[in-house]
């Protein structure tokens, strides 16, 4: 009824009914205003095309806004990606001299062990198992070496020697061990050899603040590998 | 009257504005949307706000220059600033959060009328959700629309459109005012404006 009203589609009859209509009813009086509002807007296209335009112009920022954004988070992604790639990499190539550097060191100064020097210079009476493990190690078997050193866990000489096998097995943490028990031990003929070959272990496995604290202590003693010591310290200022 | 934004001087903006020219449009949203957005976010309004907040101060802008006799006697940005931070300000006043900001705290030279204001933003408001229901009406619809809002006759409307009678581009018209209105009386801020803001 109200569309037709606006429209001037209503004939007499329904005009007079629409009208009494709206004397009578306030709601309707209200909802006419509405359609007359709506309607007068439709025949104005100035705010209308105003609207319009700025509300394409809002959106197209808010995509642009959008998509720097997820750019951003993108770039940010690669951004953090390769550097995590640069840090790694360029920690990896930090570790990587350094380790080529050490590794240097050791072959420069590891040698291996007479071991009849030592068995003078420790005792003759050796248990089975560390004599079988000695003929191992001066056969280069140091897996069969080690096997038979571990039978015997309280023999000075059985620990060296396991040390010495470990580190030529590549085990460094396992020499450690054996060289840190007989230094601990204190009491006999083998602490010089253990604190260098620990020293030497500790700079194969990249500690080198550990190595240079025994490397020093053993310059400042009067120990067969004093000057050996000095060296290598000389060497890893270097 | 003669200050100049980039290329466009404030006449231009003014004459831009009534003309619908985009890159005047453009201007503005890149130019006053951000000190827009900042003051309704320094009362804690919403960005909504302030993009409701900044198409009504350009449509308050398009009624100052329409009435007869006007004229711009500061810069363009000063009359612009007056108008949004004082709709910011009567909004807040609704929302009983005037406490959140004095007049004085606004800083707004008293170059625009308040009653003015009052009385266009019923119109601007309503003309907003118009606008915004307009938007969703199907590609025939909003043609028929803009050609009768251009006074374009009925057969000039059928020259322009795919029509074949005046009768059928009449009804199409008809029921697409039908179509918007049934979504203007069922918008959620329609229905939250004061009676005489509907009226």
């Amino acid at each position: 009824m109200i569309y037709k009203y606006f429209h001037g589609e209503l004939d007499e009859g329904e005009l007079w009914e629409f009208k009494k209509s709206i004397e009578s009813n306030p709601i309707m009086v209200a909802e006419v205003e509405q359609f007359k509002k709506i309607h007068d807007l439709s025949n104005d296209a100035t705010k209308l095309d105003v609207l319009n335009s700025l509300h394409l112009i809002h959106q197209t920022h808010q995509e642009s806004a959008n998509r720097w954004h997820i750019a951003s988070y993108y770039k940010i992604a690669v951004a953090a990606t390769v550097l995590v790639l640069i840090g790694f990499g360029g920690f990896w190539l930090f570790n990587k001299s350094h380790q080529n550097a050490n590794d240097k060191l050791f072959a420069a100064y590891f040698a291996p062990e007479n071991s009849m020097f030592t068995l003078r210079s420790g005792t003759t009476n050796l248990e089975q198992p560390v004599m079988q493990g000695i003929q191992y190690y001066e056969l280069k078997n140091y897996n069969a070496a080690v096997d038979m050193f571990i039978k015997a866990p309280e023999n000075l000489i059985a620990k060296l020697y396991g040390a010495l096998s470990y580190m030529e097995l590549n085990e460094f943490e396992k020499a450690k061990q054996n060289f840190k028990q007989i230094i601990e031990h204190n009491d006999n003929l083998f602490i010089d050899q253990s604190e260098w070959n620990l020293g030497l272990c500790y700079i194969k496995t990249n500690d080198l603040k550990e190595a240079r604290l025994i490397f020093e202590k053993i310059a400042k003693e009067n120990s067969v590998y004093k000057t050996r010591a000095q060296k290598l310290l000389r060497e890893m200022e270097n | 009257m003669g200050e100049r934004h980039l290329n466009f001087s404030s006449d231009d903006i003014l004459n831009g504005i009534l003309n619908n020219d985009r890159k005047v449009l453009e201007y503005l949203y890149e130019t006053y949307f951000s000190k827009v957005w900042k003051l309704v976010e320094k009362y804690q309004g919403t960005k909504d706000d302030a993009w409701d907040l900044f198409q009504e101060t350009i449509l308050q802008t398009i009624d100052m220059i329409k009435k007869e006799g006007f004229e711009l006697k500061c810069s363009f940005s000063t009359f612009f600033a007056s108008i949004y931070k004082r709709l910011w300000f009567m909004e807040l006043r609704e929302r009983g959060q005037v406490f959140m900001a004095s007049l004085d705290t606004f800083d707004f030279p008293d170059i625009i009328d308040e009653e003015e204001l009052i009385i266009n933003q019923r119109e601007n408001r309503f003309a907003r959700i118009f606008a915004r229901h307009y938007r969703k009406l199907d590609f025939d619809c909003k043609k028929v629309l803009r050609l009768t809002m251009k006074n374009i006759d009925g057969k000039g409307i059928i020259e322009k459109t795919n029509f074949t009678s005046i009768a059928s581009a009449y009804n199409k018209r008809r029921k697409c005012l039908a179509r918007l209105t049934e979504m203007i009386l069922n918008d959620p801020e329609f229905n939250k404006l004061n009676d005489y803001e509907k009226l």
